[in-house]
């Protein structure tokens, strides 16, 4: 402590030490020197002598002075201002590192953002670990994981005892049109009951969450809004508690508002209302509509729960056979939650970004080793006058710190600038915000990374550079050219590989992502609008009331110029959550447990003609199928062949829990849910008989097909709509087309990410070849010369160099071939099918670097080749 | 005990040796950094050769102590000089050194003196 008050003071006095130890080495040399002279050396001799014993004047002047100094700290001010000087000198190289520093480390430090959130950091409830799923599993059937029925759902938890709360919830957001507060507008909300706030921990922002209370069949009508909602609404989530809103014409009394990052059971939910077990909901046990939440039991564990579950699965299958025969349940931690699918696109972003920052890296020790057999000179000097190693490292070192700062802080900012784009590549199935924040850990994960990148890429020259210790080295310089050239060689060689296996990747992904988008729907997307107007329960309670909305929508649609065709329909092709159920062909599948499942659509007439879907058999629905008429069914082709195979479906009967019908057309398959997910049969009623127990199911998507662009009949549908009904809401609005491509959305932004960093990566290679061959040119340039005027022929000494980048070249290739095999079938669970062998795309690959290679290896071969014997010879003799 | 020394080659300074050193040539009187470096070099039968690099950062960390002082004064020879000298703490600090050398280096011999 003493000491370091000492120092303190000795730094405001450094001139006066300075001078006191240069003049009592003067002393000391005088001394010294009169002592030989005593012993009868003549005075300039002694003089010289005394020198020579002394040692070297300045570095012990050093070494003494820096004994006063905080060392650490002083010389490495001192390194970091030299080495500013330095970088400031050469303002092309730093641009350049910079910019290779901060593209590898801004695009890893962005897919470490999407890591993180989506797959290290805890999701944002209390204890996430002890956070489970339970679902209904048919695996005799082939069904993974299906949601539960609510008298199975009470069983569950009534017969259990490993979970401290069990909450239900519905597995669709029920849109809602939220009136009485200015414009009509849609609501997604979320039906859970109050046990679902009590598994996850939540707290609420204000207000409070459900109680026991609130799920009691009869109690009044309350609601929870999302942060959001109340700010648009209320201004505040305080001033929002207690209000009322009007939700499908009812009226409801906010009595919680939930924070932003509450984000359950996913991000689209605005406002919650409680679940409540009628007797009416209770009353089927295949009705398969509730997700099941819980949390372990202090001292559970996964194990003790899922065999507890296993024995009320039994019983339950005991007492219920017809329904539950072939049911088990599972228990999922809701962390894994997320698809093998959603858990690759992750995973696979970072890998190539890695991959990149490593190319990146790479690329950099290169420059700065052939930066350091530059300056050999400049450190040969260094070290004469007294520089020792250490300080000559750490000068290297403190040079690579700056630039990797420099970089270091570039990568946060393209950090930031990107991440919000990246809100698509979160899956939607786990209950985190849309975007990773950029906070603290992020910005430590990127100085980490800036400090191992400033090692990885200063360490190899920094040690390089002092191999020189005098300039006598200089002149034999063959065989340490002949080390150093194979380490930078090396260097090239693997950034060849990262390319390649970058470019495979990407092309991969964008062979599967053609192959996704080129899926055959079955219908016509082009050219048509959808919009969709949820009616409310209350109001719409009756098929009359529904038909007289329906036909007055469809008629003005229809009459509107251009439009060719317009029909209202459940759910519009490619909504996940369109329903499904088991439908049974009397005669030919009647075990309920064995019944293919179908999605569910209830259509007007006019719906096939709009999405262009053939009717191959039998006829369309039309006006004969009224609320009275026999209920009548169309089938896909795909739906006909399963429960009527070989057999001609028209006339048959068929039964769901919706009733039983007879099928009276056959249409073209199509594809329902999604582009990528398994291919569902469809089955289609008429609206009319749509009953009052399956109000869920009234079609609520209008499909207009339009002459021409769809998008500019939007405000007359939506003007047609108010028209009918202004209190009506008329939510998402847009082009089918435009529904088809987002399902590629999460696809499009991988495959243009890696394929954003292949083409950097690919750069960052020939930028290396041609950095390593332009050196190699300049440093033999008197070789080149001497061999010329010896008679080398220009083509020998281009042959030469071409001859070392396709060396390089191939092995680079040989390296990446395993590499980018591992890699694609590491990843082929995102691709669709495609071969992880490829071979078109793995040539494809190898001809990018092979045509990377050569383009950055002609110039400098090139001028290689063109190099004047007579000059260099000259300039040789010059500088000797 | 079969020797392989080297009788040409001096003996190194262990860490903070030097420092002792030091203290105990200016425990005989006030001296100056050759006069330091001439003294140990005849008193230790030339076996110490007392590298300038070493002596001036040791002086240095010898002052930051406070266990010696500096003075400018002019030497018999009429040479202005850095006179050192052993302040009341220097001196304490050379007994303790004293005898922790004393006791390292008898148990140095001690053991090295183990017949096998």
């Amino acid at each position: 402590m003493r000491t370091w008050w000492t120092k303190l003071r000795a730094a405001f006095s450094r001139h006066e030490i300075d001078h006191d130890l240069d003049e009592e080495i003067e002393a000391h040399l005088q001394m010294e020197a009169e002592a030989r002279e005593e012993r009868g050396m003549p005075r300039g001799e002694a003089r010289a002598a005394a020198r020579r014993e002394f040692g070297n004047r300045t570095s012990i002047r050093e070494s003494a002075r820096d004994a006063w100094a905080f060392e650490p700290i002083e010389t490495l001010v001192r390194d970091l201002c030299y080495g500013v000087r330095l970088l400031r000198r050469s303002p092309s190289f730093t641009i350049t590192a910079v910019a290779v520093i901060g593209l590898g480390s801004g695009a890893s430090t962005t897919a470490f953002a999407l890591l993180d959130h989506v797959l290290v950091r805890p999701l944002p409830f209390e204890n996430p670990d002890r956070l489970v799923m339970l679902y209904e599993t048919q695996p005799a059937n082939g069904v993974p994981r299906l949601q539960t029925s609510p008298p199975n759902f009470l069983d569950w938890r009534s017969l259990s005892k490993s979970f401290d709360a069990m909450g239900a919830y519905f597995s669709i957001l029920f849109p809602m049109n939220l009136s009485g507060t200015g414009e009509p507008q849609r609501v997604d909300s979320a039906i859970v009951d109050s046990e679902v706030f009590r598994a996850l921990g939540a707290r609420p922002a204000a207000g409070r969450v459900f109680n026991a209370g609130d799920d009691r069949v009869g109690s009044a009508n309350v609601a929870i809004l999302s942060y959001s909602l109340a700010i648009g609404l209320f201004g505040s989530a305080d001033g929002a508690v207690g209000r009322t809103i009007d939700l499908d014409g009812q009226a409801h009394t906010i009595v919680g508002v939930m924070p932003a990052s509450f984000a359950f059971p996913s991000r689209n939910a605005q406002a919650w209302r409680p679940l409540r077990f009628s007797p009416g909901f209770l009353a089927s046990r295949s009705n398969h509509i509730l997700y099941a939440v819980a949390r372990l039991r202090p001292g559970v564990s996964m194990d003790a729960a899922r065999a507890e579950m296993n024995v009320v699965a039994a019983q339950l299958q005991r007492a219920y056979p017809k329904d539950n025969a072939r049911s088990e349940i599972a228990v999922v931690r809701v962390r894994d939650m997320m698809s093998p699918q959603s858990r690759m696109l992750v995973l696979g972003m970072f890998g190539g970004a890695v991959c990149l920052l490593l190319i990146a890296c790479t690329n950099l020790a290169n420059l700065l080793l052939a930066r350091s057999l530059v300056r050999s000179r400049e450190i040969a000097v260094r070290m004469a006058i007294g520089a020792g190693r250490g300080r000559i490292v750490r000068q290297f070192l403190a040079e690579s710190l700056l630039i990797a700062i420099a970089g270091g802080l570039a990568g946060i900012a393209l950090t930031t600038l990107v991440t919000p784009l990246l809100a698509r590549l979160v899956p939607t199935a786990l209950p985190v915000e849309a975007m990773p924040a950029v906070d603290w850990r992020i910005v430590g994960f990127a100085g980490a990374l800036t400090i191992a990148m400033c090692l990885a890429f200063g360490v190899a020259p920094a040690f390089q550079a002092c191999r020189t210790p005098d300039l006598s080295s200089l002149r034999s310089r063959t065989r340490e050219n002949r080390r150093r050239s194979w380490l930078r060689g090396s260097l090239v060689a693997t950034e060849i590989a990262g390319t390649i296996v970058l470019i495979v990747a990407a092309g991969l992904l964008l062979k599967a992502l053609w192959r996704v988008q080129n899926v055959e729907t079955g219908f016509r997307a082009d050219g048509v609008l959808t919009l969709r107007t949820t009616l409310p329960a209350a109001k719409y309670g009756t098929s009359l009331a529904r038909q007289r909305f329906y036909s007055q929508i469809l008629d003005n649609a229809r009459a509107l110029p251009g439009v060719l065709s317009a029909g209202y329909v459940s759910y519009h092709p490619l909504e996940p959550t369109s329903g499904r159920l088991p439908v049974i062909a009397p005669g030919f599948i009647d075990d309920p447990q064995r019944a293919p499942s179908a999605i569910i659509h209830f259509i007007t007439p006019g719906f096939f003609d709009t999405l262009g879907i053939p009717i191959v058999r039998g006829r369309d629905i039309d006006d004969r199928d009224g609320e009275t008429a026999p209920f009548a069914a169309i089938v896909s082709e795909s739906l006909a062949e399963r429960l009527w195979p070989g057999q001609d479906p028209l006339g048959r009967p068929l039964r769901t829990a919706l009733g039983e019908r007879t099928v009276v057309g056959v249409a073209r398959s199509i594809v329902v849910r999604s582009l990528e997910g398994r291919r569902d049969p469809q089955i289609y009623f008429p609206a009319t008989q749509l009953g009052t127990m399956s109000i869920y199911y009234a079609p609520k998507d209008l499909l207009v097909r339009v002459d021409g662009d769809p998008s500019r009949l939007a405000t007359a549908l939506a003007k047609i709509v108010r028209d009918v009904d202004p209190a009506q809401s008329v939510a998402d609005v847009r082009p089918l087309t435009d529904v088809v491509s987002l399902q590629t959305a999460s696809r499009r932004d991988q495959a243009a990410a890696l394929g954003t960093f292949a083409f950097l990566a690919a750069l960052l290679a020939a930028v290396g070849i041609y950095g390593l061959l332009a050196f190699t040119v300049s440093a033999r340039t008197q070789e080149i010369g001497i061999r010329i005027a010896l008679g080398a022929s220009r083509r020998r000494i281009l042959g030469m160099f071409l001859r070392q980048a396709f060396t390089l070249g191939c092995f680079g290739i040989l390296v990446a071939i395993p590499l980018a095999y591992a890699a694609a079938r590491g990843m082929s669970a995102l691709l669709f099918g495609v071969n992880p062998a490829d071979p078109v795309i793995f040539a494809a690959a190898i001809a990018v670097a092979s045509a990377m290679t050569i383009a950055g290896s002609l110039y400098p071969a090139l001028r290689a080749a063109s190099i004047d014997p007579t000059s260099t010879i000259r300039m040789a003799n010059a500088g000797g | 005990v079969p020797t392989v020394d080297n009788l040409s080659e001096r003996i190194e300074f262990l860490q903070g040796t030097l420092e002792v050193l030091i203290l105990r040539s200016l425990a005989l009187g006030a001296n100056h950094a050759y006069g330091i470096s001439q003294f140990l070099k005849q008193e230790s039968d030339q076996q110490f050769l007392v590298d300038n690099g070493s002596l001036y950062p040791a002086l240095q960390r010898l002052l930051q102590r406070k266990w010696i002082a500096g003075q400018w004064k002019t030497s018999p020879n009429g040479r202005r000089a850095r006179y050192y000298r052993l302040t009341p703490a220097g001196r304490k600090q050379l007994v303790v050194a004293t005898s922790k050398w004393k006791r390292f280096v008898e148990a140095m011999g001690r053991v090295l003196a183990v017949r096998t």
